[in-house]
């Protein structure tokens, strides 16, 4: 139940960050913005993916 | 429009609530509670909880089938998540002694479920007092007959192992995993690992099997759960780190003190992911 509250909690953390994130990106042109999903995505996914093998082989 | 010192305080408000979330959700253990003994007319003389993995029964134990760390090579083996650090063993009236392995499990009538296997391994011949009970946990699903319980009505994994006189006699073993064809139910004379491996599904090569494997691993218990933790740390992660490329100069350190507490906390959940797939035996082959 805790963990339940815990992850529905981090989940509205998470779209309040994502509607942050869109209106952030939104309001402020310029030419880094354009390649900024994708920075971001990439270093996410890299962290997610290297994290996990590393898990899987190291613990 | 957003007003710069209004994203300034909602930039805060985020960073305080991570904050918060980051230090609550350490510590998180699964825990699972010993199930009491309870075998038939017999009688517990004496019960303790081996805490030490180290205990020389388990040694034994974990060297016959190939443990190393508290998990297998073997895929059978693997896919069980064996607690051996909340194992139970008791000695029983008639001089056996009877060891309790508490499986991870969630959805049985433990009480059930147990009659139900003894009365099976009544069916099959073996003699009950050499068996093992496992530690299943709020009920669901229950096992009305034979053929229920050779059919694809359970996930997860139990096995059930015996001691006589300190010695191991025979061993039971049953895998019982939802969209697989059955379950089965071996004895086993030695304790050879290939004998085990007989009656392991016989699964063709290449992308179907990569397939099937990923489709087992997503079939485990406490896997999508955990997967779906890290995709919501991993979305927080990437959020985070888009505001603090777009963000203002008066807000950078403060995003990027956010991107760092919520990558953190996706690489940490990450790192348990594929901790816990290793230990359920995901992608063993």
């Amino acid at each position: 139940m805790e963990d339940t509250m815990d992850m529905y909690m981090w989940g509205v953390f998470t779209l309040a960050l994502i509607y942050l994130a869109y209106r952030t990106h939104k309001t402020r042109k310029g030419k880094v913005r354009k390649f900024s999903i994708l920075i971001s995505l990439g270093v996410a996914l890299g962290l997610i993916i290297s994290s996990a093998v590393i898990g899987y082989f190291l613990f | 429009m957003m007003n710069k010192s209004f994203k300034s305080k909602l930039i805060l408000a985020f960073f305080g609530l991570a904050f918060f979330a980051f230090f609550q959700s350490c510590g998180d253990e699964d825990r699972v509670q010993p199930a009491e003994v309870s075998l038939g007319d017999m009688d517990v003389v004496s019960s303790e909880i081996l805490k030490d993995a180290d205990a020389p029964l388990y040694a034994d134990l974990m060297q016959q089938y190939g443990f190393k760390n508290g998990r297998s090579s073997d895929p059978y083996w693997s896919q069980v998540d064996l607690r051996f650090e909340h194992a139970v063993i008791s000695e029983m009236s008639d001089g056996n002694r009877i060891v309790q392995v508490p499986v991870f499990q969630k959805e049985y009538d433990q009480d059930r479920l147990q009659t139900q296997i003894l009365t099976l391994i009544e069916e099959e011949g073996f003699d009950k007092s050499f068996l093992l009970t496992v530690d299943l946990e709020n009920s669901a699903q229950t096992i009305e007959n034979k053929e229920d319980f050779q059919s694809n009505l359970f996930s997860g994994t139990i096995m059930l192992h015996s001691f006589q006189n300190a010695e191991m006699t025979d061993l039971l073993g049953f895998k019982l995993q939802k969209g697989k064809t059955v379950a089965y139910l071996e004895k086993v004379e030695g304790f050879s690992s290939s004998d085990l491996a007989g009656g392991r599904m016989a699964r063709s090569g290449g992308w179907s099997e990569t397939w099937q494997q990923i489709k087992d691993c997503w079939n485990t218990p406490g896997v999508q759960d955990r997967i779906v933790n890290t995709g919501i740390f991993g979305a927080a992660c990437a959020a985070s780190v888009n505001i603090s490329i777009a963000a203002a100069p008066e807000t950078a350190g403060a995003s990027m003190v956010l991107a760092v507490i919520a990558c953190g906390n996706a690489v940490k959940s990450s790192l348990l992911m594929g901790a816990y797939m290793r230990q359920v035996g995901c992608f063993v082959n």
